[in-house]
């Protein structure tokens, strides 16, 4: 027999309670002020003696009851599992940590896992219970914990790697947090895994185990063999109609030796355009330019083959859709168009600027068809008429995004037809050219979605640009000031109305009010505005293996439609099919009342999406880093895990033998049965103390 | 001899004064005379008992002299002023000696022991300066509390039942030094009446009551006890505390209660033995008995001293 607690024992002492109690005669009784002791005292000497002998039973009782607690209280239980009839519990609880992310497709590395797997599963106790988490950068717990070893190698058998990268820190994060909420049991994490260096990735959080878990490592990777892949692919317009592109591959290779130059094939939907043999030293990189390639019109994709016979062929393989983005149009208005001389510029700068900017005159163009655009922007204009104010509230309502920016041509009434969706009432202008009082920026809200991406330099140029000429203008209670002045005044505001957003820019987007448009920041600025007010998401070319995608951006006819079958009640299923690249079809279960109108991609190249009558192919790559096949000692990696006594708010562990013992405890109650008998002890023991009388002195 | 108590009690016609009437009676001079009237009363007999107006001796007539005193017929014959002297001067002084000491406050009824010796003390002086007793009273507990030198006048009365009544229960008790003090004081002899519940050692009772005896006074030893004292039949263990001592003690009384009774017995067989030896008369009242019996026994011993 064992104890929990041993160190109450020591409560043991107690038990010299009873023996002085029953020597001293102390007892708190019923307080009698009595005239005189003189004839008393004498006989209650003489009748002391007499209790002592008389009631040995009671004192007898009385200590065995505290022996019972104090016992109780220490927790007893038996050790031997035969003798409890617990034979099993208390063993090993083991995880079984089996990387399955792409780089375990090399050669033989994932059936060497498993064998691996198969010999720690052998190796379990009668007592050990078996967890199996596989990972990749996702992680999954394959089984409740088993004590059979069998069951798990049904489980583990027909596993086949997988085509996503690696995170190591996730998978040992869940690992011990399982052991964390698993008393019972050694904790041992089994990792299984090729110990890619790339899986511990940069900035990831910190992971610490807890420094009582056993944490063994098998590296299933043998000296790497030759390797080569395709990493990065870069596909830029020529021109503005996209119908030439120039295509930029990233080759890498690995320990090559003394084989025949790999050759790198573009096919343009799924015919051969061009080709190139790729000269690799042993470890090496190169670009690889197809320039002017050609692309047809409609749905176009392009795949590159890096031909070379190599363990693992799916890294020559990437994909990528030709199909050009589709722009935002934005329409941009106002009464000279060499007010919008820098705006324009900035909007367009580039060929593969996914904004498409149609500049316009607002008096004289008809605002009916401002449904096809993404953003209006009024650039220093003149007073807004009312049906244009309405078309424009109409818009907004619907969802598109106005920007407004204004200049000389702008008075505080020119917008008063708008005043239903500004952000702001336009006071009056602010002149400081020529009185030194020019202003500059004093906050800004720099995790605002607009200036998020900016380097804290490039803002430090924006804040630093000086505002000579700017509007007064009062801040509505909905809105929201995303920049002010030093003097307070806002310069930059927004607001929600309807579907859409309005931008309100106080100070002019030319050189006459301040001198932003020659700072460097200017162009991105102007972007990031008219993106942000229309919402603009681009999609890419190529996702990568592991992302999800929102199947409402991939196309928006696509999207309207999904919306129709929402508001329908019609099933998802019979009108969209979804093909992998293996070929195999992802069912789709009735996504939109289920709320998953996302899909997750799991395999590299083509997915084929079909809806109605069309189909939209949709490229996945592997992630460039799984090629990566280094692989540091394991040991290296172990060094760099930080281990913690214990967790912070979980028990810690005393020893893992402790643990064991508690859930025997647990099991076994011990303490329950003492208890009882005690409570009977101490009623058999009021029954014969109301039958025994006892004096007791002070 | 032996206490009296109840013999005489049961067999006397008296009138029964429940004590715990008499403590609604907020003023103890009509609690006296509640009790020595109805005692009279109850004697059918003279209220005058004893009294004497017997002619003693002439004495020549000194200036301040009461000229009504001055008999004429003596002046006639020998033309000389003398007055009469009478037997008044031989009326009893009586010696009241009241216990406070702590042991007094007890009560397991409604009258305290020292509420029940007030009255007794009151009644019994109330009693003597009927009888144109000169009564005097001592208060004692450790030492001499108060003390009231015996009169006769019926303002005596006054202040001595003023001092009956504020005489409250305290300290210990020693019967030595005080009753020591009190017999020096003595100068005639009379009638000693100690009110006390004797919870003192024999020896030193005795002492004080051979001092007094051997001063030619007549000892009357009332001893006071509470009914509870008598029977000692607490039910629960109880922790016991000394009225006087302040002194602790956890009991089971049922198991101490033939052991005290038995020494009380021995304590107060002594204190008869003693009482018997020495010619004093011992009386052991217990608070739930009527005061009467006292009286009866202090007018016994009043015709026996004359």
């Amino acid at each position: 027999m064992q104890f929990l607690n041993p160190l109450f024992l020591l409560g043991g002492l107690a038990l010299i309670a009873p023996i002085l109690v029953h020597l001293v005669r102390r007892e708190t009784s019923r307080r009698v002020l009595f005239s005189s002791l003189m004839f008393v005292r004498r006989s209650t000497k003489a009748s002391l003696r007499k209790q002592r002998l008389r009631h040995p039973l009671l004192l007898l009782l009385r200590m065995a009851a505290l022996l019972l607690l104090v016992l109780a209280i220490a927790r007893p239980l038996l050790t031997d599992p035969d003798a409890v009839g617990l034979s099993g519990s208390g063993g090993r609880s083991l995880i079984l940590l089996l990387d399955d992310s792409f780089s375990m497709r090399f050669g033989d590395r994932f059936q060497r896992a498993q064998s691996q797997a198969r010999t720690i599963l052998e190796d379990m106790g009668p007592g050990d219970r078996v967890r199996t988490v596989l990972f990749s950068d996702t992680t999954r717990l394959l089984n409740r914990p088993e004590a059979n070893p069998r069951e798990v190698s049904k489980l583990i058998d027909p596993l086949e790697p997988g085509f996503s990268g690696t995170e190591y820190g996730p998978a040992l994060r869940l690992a011990d947090q399982i052991l964390a909420g698993t008393p019972e049991g050694s904790p041992e994490i089994h990792w299984i895994s090729d110990f890619q260096e790339s899986g511990w990735q940069p900035g990831s959080p910190t992971v610490a185990i807890d420094e009582r878990v056993e944490l063994r490592t098998y590296p299933v990777a043998q000296a790497p063999g030759p390797n080569v892949s395709i990493g990065r692919v870069t596909i830029k317009p020529e021109d503005r109609s996209s119908a030439r592109v120039t295509i930029a591959a990233e080759i890498r290779s690995q320990h090559l030796r003394q084989a025949p130059d790999p050759v790198l094939v573009l096919e343009i939907n799924g015919q051969p355009a061009r080709s190139r043999t790729v000269h690799l030293k042993a470890n090496d990189t190169r670009l690889v330019r197809f320039q002017s390639v050609a692309v047809p019109r409609g749905e176009s994709h392009a795949r590159l083959h890096l031909q070379f016979d190599d363990a693992l062929p799916e890294d020559n393989f990437a994909y990528s859709s030709l199909s050009p983005t589709p722009r935002m149009k934005t329409l941009l208005l106002g009464t000279d168009r060499r007010d919008h001389y820098y705006l324009n510029r900035a909007l367009t700068a580039s060929p593969d600027s996914s904004l498409e900017v149609e500049v316009a005159d607002p008096g004289r163009t008809a605002l009916s068809g401002l449904s096809s655009y993404a953003a209006v922007i009024l650039n220093n204009y003149g007073p807004v008429p009312a049906e244009t104010a309405s078309a424009l509230i109409r818009f907004v309502q619907s969802g598109g995004g106005l920007l407004l920016f204004p200049g000389s041509r702008t008075h505080a009434e020119s917008l008063r037809e708008l005043e239903e969706i500004l952000p702001a009432t336009l006071l009056k202008r602010y002149r400081a050219a020529g009185r030194g009082r020019d202003q500059r920026i004093g906050l800004l809200q720099k995790r605002h979605p607009i200036f998020d991406h900016f380097e804290e330099v490039h803002l430090s140029y924006f804040m630093a640009t000086a505002y000579t000429d700017f509007y007064l203008s009062e801040p509505l209670a909905d809105s929201q000031v995303l920049a002010t002045l030093q003097d307070g005044s806002p310069l930059l505001l927004e607001r929600e109305f309807g579907k859409g957003r309005v931008l309100l820019f106080t100070s002019s987007l030319d050189r006459n009010w301040n001198q932003l448009p020659l700072k460097s920041i200017f162009l991105p600025f102007c972007q990031e505005m008219v993106k942000y007010a229309a919402r603009f998401q681009p999609s890419p070319q190529a996702y990568r293996v592991g992302d999800r995608v929102a199947l409402q951006s991939l196309n928006p006819q696509w999207a309207k439609a999904l919306a129709t079958l929402s508001t329908s009640g019609r099933s998802f299923a019979h009108t969209w099919t979804v093909v992998a690249p293996s070929g195999r079809e992802i069912p789709l279960d009735d996504p939109v009342r289920e709320n998953r109108s996302s899909l997750t991609l799991t395999e590299p190249g083509f997915y084929r999406f079909r809806v109605q009558e069309t189909e939209h192919l949709l490229a996945a790559n592997l992630d460039p880093r799984e090629s990566d096949l280094r692989a540091p000692d394991p040991e290296r990696l172990l060094a760099q895990l930080p281990r913690v006594s214990h967790r912070e708010g979980a028990a810690p562990r005393q020893t893992t033998s402790l643990d064991r013992r508690h859930a025997l405890e647990n099991r076994q109650h011990l303490w329950w049965y003492l208890v009882l008998t005690a409570c009977l002890v101490l009623l058999v023991e009021s029954l014969l103390a109301n039958r025994y009388s006892y004096n007791v002195t002070e | 001899m032996t206490p009296q108590a109840g013999t005489v009690s049961e067999h006397t016609p008296l009138r029964f004064l429940d004590p715990a009437v008499l403590a609604r009676i907020s003023n103890l001079e009509l609690v006296a005379r509640t009790v020595v009237e109805g005692f009279i009363s109850g004697l059918h007999r003279s209220p005058y008992l004893g009294f004497s107006v017997d002619f003693a001796q002439y004495r020549q007539y000194i200036e301040g002299d009461d000229i009504r005193q001055i008999d004429w017929k003596v002046y006639a014959r020998s033309d000389r002023h003398y007055v009469k002297q009478y037997e008044g001067e031989t009326s009893t002084n009586v010696y009241l000696l009241l216990d406070i000491s702590g042991s007094m406050a007890y009560r397991s009824g409604s009258v305290t022991k020292m509420e029940y010796a007030r009255y007794l003390t009151a009644s019994l002086a109330f009693f003597a300066q009927r009888q144109r007793d000169r009564v005097g009273l001592t208060t004692f507990a450790v030492g001499l509390a108060d003390q009231l030198p015996p009169r006769c006048r019926r303002e005596h009365l006054s202040s001595l039942l003023h001092l009956v009544d504020k005489a409250k229960a305290d300290a210990g008790t020693a019967f030595g030094k005080p009753l020591r003090a009190l017999a020096e004081t003595i100068r005639r002899r009379g009638i000693v009446v100690l009110v006390s519940d004797l919870y003192a050692p024999t020896a030193e009772i005795a002492e004080s009551i051979r001092q007094f005896r051997f001063q030619g006074n007549d000892v009357i030893v009332i001893q006071i006890l509470d009914p509870q004292e008598q029977r000692f039949d607490f039910s629960d263990s109880v922790q016991m505390v000394d009225m006087e001592t302040r002194r602790r003690l956890i009991m089971d009384p049922a198991l101490a209660r033939s052991d005290y009774l038995e020494q009380l017995e021995r304590h107060q067989q002594e204190i008869s033995n003693l009482c018997g030896a020495l010619g004093v008369d011992y009386l052991v009242m217990e608070t739930s008995r009527p005061l009467d019996l006292a009286l009866y026994r202090y007018l016994s011993t009043r015709q026996k001293s004359r």
